[in-house]
C-alpha cells in the first residue's frame, strides 16, 4: 500500500516534469549568493561591538581583582605591627624629674670602642 | 627701743623683696645638654656633672634598668623661653649627632618677662648622619619643661642593655 502511495506522489510531482534551471538562472543565483555577504555585511558590524564588550568586561575583572588585592595588603599592613615601631613613655619620678623614654626596636648604637 | 621699729621695717622690706622675687617668672638663658650612655653592666657614675643632672640621675635610678652612666659629651647652648637652638654632640665611637631644640612659652604672644612668657614646653630632636645611608632620627620628642628643670630624654631597645640618654636642663637666668 505504501509503495502505491509513493508511486502516486512521484507521478503527481510537477518538479519531476520540469527541465531544471537554465544556465543563466544558475549563474544569476550564484552571483546573488556570492555577493550577498558583501552587500549586507551581517557580521562585520557585530564583531567590534562584541569585542569591545568582552575587552571592557576583562578589564573590569582584572581591575576588581587588583583593587581587592590592594585592600588585602592594606589591611595586612595596618594589622601587623611595624618592625621599626617606636613607643614613647613620659612619666615623672617622685623626685619631680620628668622622663621621656623612646623604645625603639631598630635602635642600633655603634660598638663601644672606648675604654 | 628705737631699734625695734627699724628692725621691723627691715624685716618687712626683706620679706616683700623676697616675695616679689619669688613671684617673678624665671627666664631661661640657655640649655645644658649632657649626652650619656647608660649600661646595665657596671656601676660607673659620671663625675663632674652639674647638681641638677646629678639629682636627675638619682631620681631615675629606680625607674630605669641602667646601673652605670658614662658621659659622652656635654654642651651649653644659649637659648631663651621662645626660640630655636641647634648644634652637634659627639656620641659613641665618635659618631656625630645633630640636635635641634625648640622652646615654647606658655603663651607665644605674651609680653616678655610676664608669667605667660615663661618657658613651658620644648621639642628636642637628635639626628645621626652615618657615613653610609641617610640621616636617621633618633629622638623627636615634645615635653613640658620650665626654667631650672632637668628633663631626661632617652632611647633604648626593649630590654636593651644600652641606652642613649640626654639630660636637658633649662638654665634660668641669674643662676
Amino acid at each position: 500500500m505504501n509503495d502505491d502511495l509513493n508511486e502516486q506522489l512521484r507521478a503527481a510531482d510537477p518538479v519531476a516534469r520540469e527541465g531544471g534551471l537554465s544556465l543563466t538562472e544558475v549563474e544569476a543565483m550564484r552571483r546573488t549568493i556570492v555577493l550577498a555577504p558583501a552587500v549586507h555585511g551581517p557580521h562585520t558590524g557585530l564583531w567590534p561591538w562584541r569585542l569591545s564588550l568582552a575587552t571592557a568586561l576583562a578589564v573590569m575583572l582584572v581591575l576588581g581583582l587588583w583593587i581587592g588585592r590592594q585592600f588585602e595588603r592594606a589591611s595586612e599592613q595596618t594589622t601587623q605591627p611595624q618592625a621599626n615601631e617606636q613607643r614613647q613613655l613620659q612619666f615623672e619620678t617622685p623626685g619631680g624629674t620628668r622622663v621621656v623614654w623612646v623604645l625603639n626596636s631598630k635602635l642600633d648604637l655603634p660598638k663601644d670602642r672606648q675604654p | 627701743m628705737r631699734m625695734m621699729p627699724i628692725a621691723a621695717v627691715a624685716v618687712a622690706l626683706a620679706t616683700s623683696a623676697a616675695l616679689v622675687q619669688a613671684q617673678e617668672p624665671k627666664r631661661v638663658q640657655g640649655f645644658s645638654l649632657l649626652l650619656l650612655l647608660g649600661e646595665t653592666q657596671g656601676a660607673t657614675q659620671p663625675e663632674n656633672i652639674s647638681a641638677p643632672a646629678r639629682k636627675a640621675l638619682a631620681d631615675i635610678k629606680d625607674f630605669l634598668p641602667y646601673k652605670s652612666y658614662r658621659v659622652l659629651d656635654t654642651l651649653w647652648v644659649a637659648g631663651s623661653d621662645n626660640g630655636n637652638s641647634s648644634g652637634g654632640l659627639r656620641g659613641l665611637d665618635n659618631e656625630n649627632y645633630e640636635f635641634q631644640l625648640r622652646s615654647f612659652p606658655r603663651n607665644p604672644t605674651a609680653t616678655p618677662e610676664t608669667p605667660d612668657a615663661a618657658l613651658s614646653r620644648a621639642q628636642f630632636r637628635l639626628i645621626t648622619r652615618p657615613a653610609t645611608g641617610g640621616p636617621a632620627l633618633i629622638l623627636d620628642n615634645s615635653f613640658n619643661i620650665t626654667a631650672g628643670e632637668t628633663v631626661v630624654v632617652g632611647t633604648s631597645r626593649v630590654q636593651g642593655d644600652r641606652a642613649l640618654v640626654v639630660l636637658l636642663t633649662a638654665v634660668a637666668a641669674g643662676k
